[in-house]
């Protein structure tokens, strides 16, 4: 799939196509096209990691800001991965999985309440590989940065 | 209403200073500038460093004196301890800054830091970067 324009994504629709789900899916919408994807979802507090993280003072944890910026390029692999990029064939989302991140920032504390507005682009794509840059920014605020993510992706098997 | 192409590949010639600054940012300061020299004047002598520095940034940073002191001699995975994956990111990351295309088949016949500058520099001249697979005569699909 190559959409020409973005393309907007439901909750339902996303939880349809990804490989991850609840409670470990941070991805309420999504609106991918040939540039990239924005993503966004909203820390409800209901997150079971928070019971924990910190002790009666609920705080997004770093690491799952990494994650769901990983997991919109998961969304972006699955959905607008241009075919000269993929080999021509769609990817199988069980092929999908972290490889390797370089220059992650962040900027802010996200709290519950806050609207992660998550973004990815490519920046360099050739299978197996696909190195993608990402930001989180709440309410326009920069609360994370990511110069590169890496994934690693595989065609569907025939 | 379309955004502009900014991740589509760009003509060799078109690729700025800033870009190369961009897609080397986590590289030394004379990678960049070899990487700024090799593209104006396609000069082999700077392919060696920029493959040297790009390598550099993926090497574990307790190896990464053995790429000082090593030479072309030195094995990708069992001197530097790199992965398939990792090979991988240093070859997209070569192709990008070099302009020229690395195909999967070309990748398996790099195994030494000296055999990704012999063949950029065979691949830059116009010349055969078949690798001299034993095993494998037939010639691979050119991408």
């Amino acid at each position: 799939m190559e959409p020409v324009t973005p393309v907007f994504f439901t909750t339902a629709a996303i939880q349809a196509l990804m490989p991850i789900a609840p409670p470990f899916l941070f991805l309420d919408e999504a609106t991918v096209g040939p540039s990239g994807a924005q993503g966004r979802y909203t820390i409800t507090g209901q997150e079971f990691f928070l019971a924990g993280h910190f002790k009666g003072n609920p705080v997004m944890p770093a690491s799952v800001m990494l994650e769901a910026l990983g997991q919109l390029g998961v969304f972006y692999l699955l959905t607008g991965l241009p075919a000269d990029a993929s080999g021509g064939a769609p990817t199988d989302p069980r092929t999908i999985f972290f490889a390797s991140c370089d220059g992650v920032r962040c900027h802010r504390v996200c709290r519950p309440g806050d609207i992660l507005e998550l973004s990815i682009k490519p920046r360099r794509i050739k299978a197996p590989l696909a190195v993608l840059e990402g930001v989180i920014r709440v309410g326009g605020q920069k609360a994370v940065g990511a110069e590169e993510i890496t994934l690693t992706f595989g065609p569907a098997s025939a | 209403m379309s955004p502009p192409p900014e991740n589509s590949a760009t003509a060799p010639d078109q690729v700025t200073e800033a870009q190369l600054r961009d897609s080397l940012r986590r590289c030394s300061e004379p990678t960049i500038q070899a990487a700024l020299a090799y593209r104006q004047t396609k000069d082999p002598s700077h392919t060696l460093p920029i493959v040297v520095g790009i390598i550099e940034r993926y090497v574990d940073p307790e190896l990464r004196s053995k790429l000082t002191d090593g030479g072309e001699g030195l094995r990708l995975i069992e001197d530097l301890g790199l992965d398939s994956l990792t090979m991988m990111e240093i070859v997209m990351l070569v192709e990008e800054v070099v302009g020229l295309t690395i195909s999967n088949d070309e990748l398996r016949g790099l195994l030494t830091v000296g055999d990704i500058r012999t063949f950029i520099d065979r691949k830059a001249a116009g010349l055969d970067t078949t690798p001299a697979a034993p095993e494998n005569n037939q010639s691979p699909a050119t991408a």
